[in-house]
């Protein structure tokens, strides 16, 4: 799987709103909520479904920014193609 | 993955970004392991479980310019995280940066030379066949050396913003000492020309004197024609960040349309070109009732007039008219003369100039007379895309100087950025048409025997380039014209991004473009390679290593991570490889000309070192201009010309290794490096990042606010006048829409990157031209129509939407530049700012019918 760590940032007023919309997509599980910051984890079966869902993200009512903070793709199709070239 | 590993990468990933939600921002073992591409082994975990190395690295997008951890595993790159230790980013990444690696591996790179033999197949995406370096380098080389033999006023080389500072240092020497040619500038021109003459003008040293941790201090943002929320998201979330910490925190947004960058902001949509007015009629209630700061005044200002009514752009020898020849001419003035100039600017007739409400005005302007408010201007393209943009940054600085809000924590005007190292390569290496390295111009007898001090030339060999090369859309307008023989470009564009491209690219009468013989390094096809004579592979990114200097005047190194694709070789040995064969036969004085600049780093057919030594030994020499105290004649000039050049002092390679990244001026104070956060303030000590070296060294203490304002003649920056003058050209019965363009998140400049990751390109597939609902609905016109958007310049077909991502007001329509199919600059106009010659990309009258 894609696992990536994202920061949700909320509109001051609208963390809660903004947490409830985050529960309910699919490949998204939220942590934890630090004032408007909430906490996310986004795991997909590539990067490019991985990153449709973060793009996803900003458009939720109330985000006011969405920022990755670790992203690991080595089980990414592409990703995989490129070690087993590596590893031949 | 198998579910441990699967649980030790999630379980860190949320670790990682917990911290950085609680500010805590930590180094986890095993998952983001020591840099410099050090073998990590598995401190948390199985070694197998983590990246076999990590390496520092810069975004390769914006201004911003945020710090990256690159995982690599067998030669291939699986992870990235924020650099938690780069201070310009504190850990953030936006949704590009999770693409950082994708941007790498789409299927098209460009692996080898490629040679068009067929002039008539430009313009397609054929006629390009693979060549061998050696082929192609030959025909580069000859080409360039039978025009700079024949008349060197017909070569160019068009820069970036985008190639890393040692490359760019060696190709401004290449060009300016090589060959003594100013024909070179760098696509800076089209976004940051307006800043930087400003700075100039006002300052006497280019970049800002703030820094991005003032975010974290503001009590008000104001953002001047800037989509900080699409064009500078990582800065736009800190900035969200603040308001969220202090709701007493405000924002008001300044621009011609409503954009994301409006939500919760205070949104005051203007009348285009009226910001002048609007930064006028703040100055006016400062001055007309004494509420500027009176200390920071009498300190620290003195005042000037400029040159008025100086007309367009619109004719080809517009800068050879007198007007334009004395536009920058200033005159001394006074306080008084300056309050009867901005004194017209009352809020009502601002207000009926600008549209802005006169109640909206007077709240702008209280806040700056509010003596307790810490105000963080921003701007980027609204301000310096702008028939008189030098003049609109000049403006920007006039309200914060009088207000005394510039320089200080958490308050100042800062010029925002849109590629990663306009500063750094672009503006601080010399490859504007009219400089040398280090803010030194080429006009300048003082700087080019202190250029020649540092390059070990002989003095005067420099005195035949002190005249001006041309400026960007000189060279367009010249080569459209016919008079270019050969142009070589990297890192950009131009087929998408010049504006005019219906001229430019020879769709008109004239066909330049396709006579010229044009180079151009790439990594993949793109529409300037259709016009290529020869298509350079060129390795991007950590295929190489590089360094970036972004908006804050952070400098940060990037380290190679994996190989190129192919025969893909990076700028630098490729810019070389041309020199060598140019040079050949050419001497100085009585030494081998390419020896003679270059036999420190290349020997033979090939560098002496390996790239990280290669890169040392280039920054080295680049480093002595800011510190002249590293060679005995350089000191002298430095000293006997009163040039002050360490107030752009940078510090030795390693240490932007070792520190994530330095912002200059870089001091040693007790055997440390240390950053500068506020240029010219010394209210406090080095270490806490104030400029209590440069002040102490050149400045005066004790004056207002404890800044000094060294590097300016008499230490006083000018508040210049200068009035509204209308746009170029205005809305009429024939073409009744203002066109702006402009940026969005997903979509990165011209998209020759972005447009190959896949989401990125997904969630934004194509360009939109956005339109009010009332506009669509007058024209007939239901989102997702095809319309034909035609100006006096050209025409070009595009969907429309009334999607609410972009909300221009009744009479102004939006479109971002990024897409090929639907090549909006074939329509905008060339027109440009008469100091800065940077075109004006947001005020195209158009008209629009359904396609």
């Amino acid at each position: 799987m894609v696992i990536s760590s994202l920061i949700v940032e909320s509109h001051a007023g609208r963390t809660a709103e903004v947490r409830s919309a985050l529960a309910g997509i699919g490949g998204v599980e939220v942590h934890s909520v630090h004032g408007n910051s909430i906490v996310v984890s986004i795991e997909a079966a590539s990067l490019s479904i991985s990153q449709s869902i973060s793009a996803a993200l900003v458009q939720i009512p109330g985000v006011a920014a969405v920022q990755l903070v670790y992203a690991n793709f080595e089980d990414d199709p592409q990703i995989q193609a490129k070690l087993k070239g590596a590893a031949s | 993955m198998e579910l441990t590993r699967r649980n030790f990468v999630k379980s860190t990933a949320v670790a990682m970004a917990t911290a950085a939600a609680a500010g805590t921002a930590v180094s986890f073992a095993g998952c983001s392991p020591s840099s410099g591409g050090t073998n990590t082994g598995g401190g948390g975990g199985d070694s197998s479980m983590v990246a076999d190395q990590t390496y520092t690295a810069v975004c390769r997008y914006c201004g911003v310019g945020c710090g990256v951890l690159v995982g690599v595993k067998d030669g291939v790159i699986i992870s990235v995280e924020g650099d938690p230790e780069n201070q310009s980013n504190l850990g953030a990444l936006c949704i590009k940066g999770q693409s950082l690696a994708q941007l790498l591996y789409a299927d098209d790179r460009l692996t080898v030379p490629l040679i068009r033999d067929d002039k008539s197949t430009k313009g397609t995406d054929g006629g390009l066949r693979e060549a061998t370096w050696e082929e192609a380098l030959d025909l580069v080389a000859e080409k360039l050396k039978a025009t700079w033999q024949t008349d060197k006023t017909r070569m160019a080389f068009w820069a970036s913003g985008q190639l890393p500072i040692t490359d760019g240092y060696v190709l401004a020497k290449f060009w300016k000492a090589g060959l003594l040619s100013n024909n070179i500038d760098p696509n800076a021109r089209l976004c940051m020309a307006s800043a930087v003459v400003a700075f100039m003008n006002v300052f006497s040293t280019d970049e800002p004197a703030n820094c991005y941790a003032d975010i974290d201090e503001a009590d008000v943002f104001i953002t001047w024609g800037a989509n900080m929320y699409e064009a500078h998201p990582v800065l736009y979330q800190r900035l969200v960040g603040r308001k969220n910490t202090d709701t007493n925190v405000k924002h008001y947004d300044l621009g011609t349309i409503k954009t994301r960058t409006s939500e919760g902001a205070k949104t005051l949509i203007f009348n285009p070109g009226t910001d002048i007015a609007i930064a006028n009629c703040i100055c006016n209630y400062l001055v007309a009732n004494q509420l500027y700061d009176e200390a920071f005044v009498s300190d620290h200002l003195k005042f000037q007039t400029g040159m008025t009514d100086l007309g367009n752009a619109f004719e080809d020898g517009y800068d050879g008219t007198d007007v334009i020849k004395n536009s920058g001419t200033t005159a001394e003035s006074s306080l008084e003369e300056f309050a009867s100039l901005v004194a017209p600017y009352t809020f009502e007739y601002t207000a009926e100039l600008s549209g802005v409400a006169a109640a909206d005005l007077e709240e702008l302007a209280k806040l700056f007379a509010d003596k307790s408010l810490k105000i963080m201007s921003f701007w980027t393209m609204g301000v310096n895309q702008h028939n008189r943009g030098t003049w609109m940054n000049h403006c920007i600085y006039n309200a914060h100087l009088l207000a005394g809000k510039y320089a200080q924590p958490g308050c100042g005007a800062f010029s925002l950025t849109g590629q990663p190292t306009a500063c750094g390569t672009a503006r601080e290496v010399g490859t504007f048409s009219h400089r040398l390295p280090a803010d030194l111009v080429v006009a300048n007898e003082a700087h080019r025997r202190y250029t020649e001090a540092v390059w070990d030339l002989p003095e005067g060999y420099l005195d035949e380039i002190q005249a001006n090369g041309p400026h960007t859309v000189k060279i367009f307008r010249d080569m459209s014209s016919g008079k270019y023989d050969f142009f070589w470009s990297t890192c950009n564009n131009w087929a998408v991004s010049m504006p005019n491209l219906t001229r430019f690219l020879g769709k008109g009468d004239k066909k330049g473009i396709i006579d010229t013989f044009v180079v151009v390094n790439e990594v993949y096809p793109t529409l300037s390679c259709q016009y290529a004579d020869v298509v350079l592979p060129a390795a991007m990114w950590v295929e190489r290593e590089g360094q970036f200097g972004n908006a804050e005047r952070r400098t940060s190194v990037f380290e190679k991570a994996v190989d190129p694709p192919g025969e893909a070789k990076w700028d630098m040995w490729i810019i070389l490889q041309v020199a060598r064969r140019v040079l050949d036969g050419a001497k100085i004085g009585e030494e081998d000309a390419f020896s003679k600049l270059f036999g420190f780093i290349w020997e033979g057919d090939d560098f002496k070192a390996d790239a990280r030594e290669t890169c040392k030994a280039v920054w080295e020499e680049y480093r002595i201009f800011s510190n002249p105290s590293m060679k005995a004649s350089v000191e002298a000039l430095n000293t006997e010309s009163k040039l002050k050049m360490e107030a752009k002092q940078l510090a030795p390679y390693d240490e932007y290794l070792t520190n994530h990244g330095l912002l200059w001026p870089v001091r040693e104070v007790d055997g440390k490096w240390l950053g500068t956060s506020w240029r010219f303030n010394a209210g406090g000590p080095q270490e806490a990042g104030y400029d209590a070296v440069g002040v102490e060294t050149y400045g005066e203490a004790g004056k207002a606010g404890d800044l000094s304002f060294y590097k300016t003649a008499g230490m006083k920056p000018a508040v210049c006048f200068r009035p509204y003058e209308p746009p170029a050209l205005s809305p009429d019965d024939e073409y009744p829409f203002w066109f702006v363009t402009g940026r969005l998140l997903e979509q990165w400049h011209t998209g020759s990157n972005t447009t190959r990751i896949p989401d990125l390109n997904n969630t934004l597939p194509e360009a939109l031209l956005y339109i009010n609902d009332a506009d669509a609905s007058a024209l007939g016109i239901a989102s997702g129509d095809n319309v034909r958007v035609t100006s006096q310049y050209g025409t070009f077909e595009i969907k429309a939407t009334t999607d609410k991502r972009v909300e221009p007001p009744a009479g102004r329509v939006f479109a971002p530049f990024f897409s090929t199919d639907n090549l909006i600059n074939l329509a905008v106009e060339d027109i440009y700012c008469p100091l800065s010659k940077e075109p004006d990309y947001k005020k195209t009258p158009v008209k629009i019918e359904k396609a």
